[in-house]
């Protein structure tokens, strides 16, 4: 269909019988993927479809890949919300008493949120000068709607959203055409959090945290200022890691991340060069410290504002 | 006749043993896990392993029979049936740990993509023996 579902990312089929045998175990796994959900792959489609319509729209006409509905094919361009997108968030909590989720952690989460998605966190004026003609404002208002509690010895959810389901012992998603719900609670694993792109099934759709990890919270240490939200939204509004999953030549679809082949940890100095160019280690989507993080590129916020445009994936939040 | 007996007896201990050594063979490992928020890798060559979990890191130098089990232990693994088995999709999405899997071995090479989560089980029972060492 296109570069954007087709994975080519060669690590992730490597075996023992070299790369033959590697495309082929990826494609296993992409064809049972499919074959359980075979409707994912169309709505992932048609939404980068849009979303890649939407972009070039916004290039002046003449420019390549440029102008009013040159992006594709003959879809007419989407047209923009302008304004401020308000996202009203529903925190369901899975209450483990030794990994206490409070108000104020909740509230914390919620300024975090706002701070970074309204360009307002302090330590983006440490962006590298390289960089810092490209940091956007997203102008993405977070504003919390309700906390639903319930109590849980579980000390390991997994990933497989048992979290998201009544029938599981979870808790089931509020709206979620109209709310971002954000799951907190013990996922185990090693896992801080993860997310759900726009065109998965409603009744999982937001985002999951794990206990410590949510807002200001001392007992996250380096994860413990909120940034691994700000992070799965991102995803949750539709972008991708900013290595792209892959090598140098996987895309992140942003034009202005700079091409990388795996994630940055830690708290890398500038430059850190890899894929011939410097990172943008302090970009949100990839995988440092939270207090390193501190940037979303102008292309993200491309990215993130198509889904609030006419016809995305989200509009329902910006529609009466 | 007793002479004979005992040089007889001294042959057969040497050659068993010199042919106990040959059976086992050069190995080298290294397996890590990572993504943010965690670490975990087993580096594992000549007689010594190291550990490291997070921020923990924990050494161990091996004795001959230690080696000798690692030896019988990998060789009842049949490595042609072990799969790949992590899902782009969820690392996208940060819900799997991709755990990379490189193993030199009688001469051959495995190199295995894993979800961390989800391991093979004659692998994450290989895995857990060998941290075993470090406890």
């Amino acid at each position: 269909m296109s570069d954007f579902y087709v994975y080519t990312d060669i690590d992730a089929g490597k075996s023992a019988e070299g790369a033959k045998a590697d495309k082929c175990q990826s494609m296993t796994v992409l064809n049972r993927q499919l074959n359980e959900n075979p409707g994912l792959e169309n709505r992932m489609f048609a939404i980068e479809k849009h979303t890649r319509t939407f972009i070039a729209g916004k290039k002046p006409a003449g420019t390549p890949g440029g102008g009013p509905g040159s992006g594709g094919g003959e879809d007419p361009t989407p047209t923009p919300y302008t304004s401020t997108v308000t996202i009203p968030v529903v925190v369901n909590v899975l209450e483990d008493a030794a990994h206490p989720v409070t108000q104020v952690h909740i509230n914390s989460q919620i300024d975090i949120l706002n701070a970074d998605f309204n360009n307002n966190n302090p330590a983006t004026s440490g962006v590298p000068s390289e960089f810092s003609s490209l940091v956007a404002n997203a102008d993405i208002t977070f504003t919390l709607a309700a906390i639903n509690r319930k109590s849980s010895s579980k000390t390991s959810w997994g990933t497989n959203d048992a979290m998201k389901l009544a029938s599981q012992g979870g808790i089931d998603a509020t709206d979620p055409a109209n709310f971002l719900n954000i799951w907190v609670c013990e996922i185990g694993g090693g896992i801080l959090g993860y997310a759900q792109f726009p065109g998965g099934s409603l009744d999982t759709d937001g985002v999951v945290i794990g206990s410590d990890f949510l807002g200001e919270n001392t007992a996250g240490g380096v994860y413990g200022h909120g940034r691994t939200a700000t992070h799965e939204v991102g995803h949750w509004l539709n972008l991708r890691h900013i290595w792209g999953d892959g090598r140098c030549r996987q895309d992140d679809f942003v034009a202005d991340t700079p091409s990388s082949d795996a994630p940055n940890y830690g708290c890398p100095s500038y430059p850190t060069v890899n894929c011939k160019s410097n990172d943008m280690t302090m970009n949100y989507m990839d995988y440092v410290y939270d207090d390193c993080m501190y940037m979303f590129s102008n292309g993200q916020n491309d990215r993130m504002r198509a889904i609030f445009a006419s016809g995305g994936s989200r509009e329902s939040f910006v529609t009466p | 006749m007793k002479l004979f007996k005992i040089t007889f007896l001294l042959l057969l201990i040497v050659t068993s043993s010199c042919k106990g050594k040959e059976k086992k063979s050069v190995i080298s490992l290294n397996y890590k896990a990572q993504t943010r928020g965690f670490l975990y890798q087993i580096q594992f060559g000549n007689n010594s392993i190291e550990i490291i979990q997070n921020n923990i890191v924990k050494t161990s130098v091996l004795s001959e029979n230690q080696l000798t089990k690692i030896d019988s232990l990998l060789r009842e693994i049949n490595f042609n049936v072990i799969k790949n088995n992590i899902s782009t999709d969820d690392l996208a999405v940060d819900s799997a740990i991709k755990g990379v899997f490189n193993l030199n071995f009688e001469g051959n090479s495995y190199i295995f993509n894993f979800n961390h989560n989800k391991l093979p089980k004659e692998i994450e029972g290989f895995l857990k023996y060998l941290e075993g060492f470090t406890n």
